[in-house]
C-alpha cells in the first residue's frame, strides 16, 4: 500500500542518496580545479563548459578499463572490499537532517533517536574495506597500506568520538533533529560558539578543530594520507585495483568526505540554520528549499577547506601521525570534554 | 512470529558456524563481524538502541578490527595453520556442545518461575538517557569498579609489553 | 615534543588562497598564442627592397659567420645593374641552425633576418631545409 507519507519518505530517501553520491563527481572536479588554481594552473577545462563534464569522462574511462585481479588474490574479498568502503558512509548519511521540514515531512531519510551513535558505528565499519582490500590483493605493499589505514582510522576514531561527544554534551541529545533544533536560536547558539553559553566558547572552537583534524585523518586526506604512499607502498591498499573497483574505492573516499562535512555542519555549524535566511518555524516549500541550500553551502564550504588544506600542507610521517593522534589530540580532546563538563556544572548544567 | 529475529538468528548462527569452520582466519574474522551485526539488530529489536550502537561501535568497529589487524600482520600460510582434527573428533565435540546446550536449555524451559510476561518497558527505555542514568546513579559503584579493573588491565599490558620501564 | 604552531598553518593557507585567486601561469595554447618578445631569434627570412627585389647580394658573409655551418649559397650573375651577384640557391638547414643570429649581424646589406616564428613543423628532415623561395616568401 503506497500512501502519501510513504511516497514522501521514498522521495526524501532517494534525495538523501542523491546528495551523498551526487556530490562526489562535483567534488572530483572541484578538487582538480582548485588544485590547479592553487598551483597557478587552469586544470581540466576541456570537457564541457568550464570542464564540468570531466567527471563523466572520468567515469566512462574507468568503466572501459580492464578489470584486473592479481593471481592468487582472494577473489571474493577482492570483490567485496570496495563495497565495504563505499556503502557505510553512504548509509551513515541517512541520519543527517539536510533541511528543515516541508509541511510535515522532515528532510532526513531516517529519524533515529540515537542518530549520531548510529552514524559513528556505521563509519567504524568502513575500516574493514581498507584492511580487507589490502589483504585480498596478495601484495605486500597493499597489505601494509591496508594495515596503515586501519591503524590510522582506529587511532583517530577516539579523537573523533570525543569531539563529537562535546557537541552531544552541548545539545544534551544524540538525536540529530534535536542537535540541530538547539542550534536554531541565533548564530551564538551554534555549538562552535559554545551552544548558547559563551563560557563554553573555547570548548566549541577547540571541538570543531579537533573534529575536523580527526575527520581529515579518518578520510585519509592530506596531511594524513599515509595509506597511499608512492615511495614506500606504491599505491597503498588499492594498488591492485583497477577499473570500476578502483573507482569504488575512490568514490567511497569522497562519499566519506561528504559525510564527514555533513557531520561537522550538523554538529557544530547549526545544520541547515543560518540567521536571517532560514526560520525554524517556517515549514513552507520556499523555507525548506532555502534550508537545504544553506546546509549544502555549509557542507560545501567545509569540503572546500578539505581541498584547500590538501594543497597547502606537507604530509606527516607515520610516527608523527601516531604521536599527534595519541599524545597530542587525544589528551587535548579529553581535556576539552572535561572542561566542558566543568563549565556545564558551574553554569547550572543547562547551557 | 518475529521474522526480524528469525532472520538475525539464522544469520548469526550461520556466521558463527563459518567462524569455526573456515580454514582462513580472515574469513573467520569477517564472519564474526557479520555475527556481531546480526546481534546488533537483535538488540535494536529488543528496544535497546544504545546497546546496539555501542555493540557495533566497540565490538565491530574496534575490537574485531584489532583481531583482523593481528591476523593480517601474521598473515599465516596454509602450512602454518596446523593440522585439522579428524572428522570424528569434530563430530563428537559438536555433539557434546549440543548436549551441553540442551542440558542448560531444557531445565530452563521447564522452569515455572521463568514463565512470566515482562512488563512493558518505560518510555525511552534502552535510550542513551536511561542507560546513562542507570550507570551513573543506580550502578555508579560497579561502573567505577569496572573502570578500575580496566586500568589494572592496561597497566598489566604495559608491564608485559615493556619489560624495561 | 611537537611544536603546535597553529598560526603558521593559517599563514600557509592564506598564501595558497592568494595563489588560488591569483593570475594563472598556464597558456591555453591553441586559443592563446605565445607572442615572443621583440628581438626573439626564430626562423630566418630574406628581406626584399622597395621594388620587390631580394636584398641579398650573395656575399657569403652569413655563411662564413655561421658557427653551425648551416647556410649554403650558390651565387649567380645579377640581372640588375646595381650589384654583381645574386644567390641562385640559398639554403638554410634549420635542424643544424642554433638560432644565434650571427648571420643577421654579419649581413652588410640587411638582407637576412630572424623572425619570431618558432612553431613551424616538418614531417621530414628535407622539409626543414629552407630554400630561397621559402625564405623569401615569409
Amino acid at each position: 500500500m503506497v500512501t502519501k507519507d510513504v511516497l514522501y519518505k521514498l522521495v526524501v530517501f532517494l534525495a538523501t542518496v542523491g546528495i551523498a553520491v551526487g556530490l562526489v563527481p562535483i567534488m572530483t572536479i572541484v578538487e582538480r580545479r582548485v588544485a590547479a588554481f592553487i598551483q597557478n594552473r587552469w586544470g581540466p577545462n576541456r570537457v564541457g563548459p568550464w570542464g564540468l563534464l570531466q567527471p563523466v569522462a572520468d567515469g566512462i574511462k574507468a568503466f572501459f578499463k580492464e578489470e584486473f585481479v592479481p593471481a592468487r588474490a582472494d577473489r571474493l574479498l577482492h570483490f567485496i572490499a570496495p563495497m565495504l568502503v563505499f556503502v557505510p558512509p553512504a548509509i551513515g548519511f541517512a541520519v543527517i537532517p539536510w533541511g528543515n521540514q516541508i509541511g510535515s515531512v522532515k528532510l532526513q531519510a531516517v529519524n533515529l533517536n540515537i542518530g549520531v551513535l548510529f552514524m559513528m558505528s556505521v563509519l567504524s565499519i568502513a575500516v574493514y574495506g581498507l584492511a580487507i582490500g589490502g589483504w585480498a590483493s596478495n601484495n605486500k605493499w597493499s597489505l601494509l597500506g591496508g594495515l596503515r589505514a586501519s591503524a590510522q582510522l582506529i587511532s583517530y576514531e577516539l579523537t573523533l568520538g570525543l569531539a563529537i561527544l562535546v557537541a552531544i554534551m552541548m545539545a544534551e541529545s544524540v538525536d540529530p533533529q534535536v542537535i540541530v533544533a538547539k542550534q536554531t536560536r541565533g548564530i551564538l547558539s551554534w555549538n562552535v560558539f559554545g551552544g548558547g553559553n559563551l563560557l563554553a566558547l573555547p570548548c566549541g572552537l577547540l571541538g570543531i578543530l579537533l573534529l575536523y583534524t580527526a575527520a581529515l585523518a579518518e578520510n585519509n586526506r592530506l596531511p594524513f594520507d599515509l595509506p597511499e604512499c608512492e615511495q614506500e607502498l606504491v599505491g597503498g591498499y588499492h594498488t591492485e585495483y583497477s577499473s570500476m573497483k578502483f573507482a569504488m574505492f575512490f568514490m567511497g573516499e569522497y562519499v566519506a568526505m561528504v559525510n564527514m562535512s555533513a557531520i561537522v555542519t550538523m554538529l557544530y555549524l547549526g545544520g541547515w540554520y543560518f540567521p536571517g535566511i532560514t526560520n525554524p518555524a517556517d515549514h513552507s516549500w520556499l523555507g525548506g528549499i532555502l534550508s537545504v541550500g544553506v546546509f549544502m553551502a555549509k557542507t560545501f564550504a567545509i569540503l572546500f577547506v578539505y581541498v584547500w588544506i590538501r594543497w597547502t600542507f606537507p604530509r606527516f610521517k607515520y610516527n608523527q601521525l601516531m604521536n599527534l593522534g595519541w599524545k597530542g589530540l587525544l589528551p587535548l580532546s579529553l581535556a576539552n570534554v572535561a572542561l566542558l563538563a566543568v563549565v556545564g556544572v558551574f553554569t547550572g548544567g543547562k547551557p | 512470529m518475529d521474522y526480524v529475529f528469525l532472520a538475525c538468528a539464522l544469520v548469526s548462527c550461520v556466521a558463527s558456524l563459518m567462524v569455526v569452520r573456515s580454514r582462513n582466519p580472515v574469513y573467520s574474522a569477517l564472519a564474526l563481524m557479520l555475527c556481531f551485526l546480526a546481534f546488533a539488530v537483535v538488540f535494536l529489536r529488543l528496544g535497546a538502541p544504545f546497546l546496539a550502537a555501542m555493540h557495533v561501535l566497540v565490538y565491530t568497529g574496534a575490537i574485531l578490527v584489532l583481531f583482523l589487524f593481528v591476523i593480517m600482520l601474521l598473515n599465516l600460510k596454509e602450512e602454518e595453520l596446523g593440522r585439522e582434527h579428524p572428522d570424528w573428533v569434530k563430530g563428537a565435540l559438536a555433539l557434546l556442545c549440543v548436549l551441553l546446550f540442551g542440558a542448560i536449555a531444557v531445565p530452563l524451559a521447564r522452569e515455572p518461575r521463568l514463565r512470566f510476561r515482562l512488563p512493558p518497558p518505560d518510555e525511552g527505555f534502552g535510550g542513551v538517557e536511561h542507560v546513562g542514568r542507570a550507570l551513573f546513579h543506580q550502578y555508579a559503584l560497579p561502573f567505577e569498579l569496572v573502570s578500575v579493573l580496566i586500568v589494572v588491565a592496561i597497566l598489566g599490558c604495559v608491564v608485559l609489553a615493556k619489560r624495561k620501564l | 615534543m611537537t611544536n603546535y604552531n597553529i598560526g603558521s598553518l593559517f599563514k600557509g593557507m592564506f598564501r595558497t588562497f592568494q595563489h588560488l585567486v591569483g593570475k594563472k601561469a598556464t597558456l591555453e595554447y591553441p586559443e592563446e598564442k605565445y607572442i615572443p618578445r621583440k628581438g626573439y631569434r626564430g626562423e630566418h627570412r630574406l628581406k626584399k627592397d622597395e621594388q620587390g627585389r631580394m636584398k641579398c647580394v650573395a656575399c657569403f658573409m652569413c655563411a662564413t659567420a655561421c658557427p653551425a655551418e648551416c647556410i649554403r649559397i650558390v651565387a649567380g650573375p645579377s640581372p640588375w645593374p646595381d650589384r654583381d651577384k645574386i644567390p641562385v640557391s640559398f639554403e638554410i638547414d634549420l635542424l643544424k641552425c642554433i638560432y644565434c643570429g650571427m648571420c643577421e649581424e654579419a649581413c652588410p646589406c640587411d638582407a637576412i633576418e630572424l623572425t619570431p616564428t618558432f612553431t613551424q613543423i616538418a614531417t621530414t628532415r628535407e622539409e626543414k631545409i629552407y630554400d630561397l623561395q621559402k625564405l623569401m616568401n615569409r
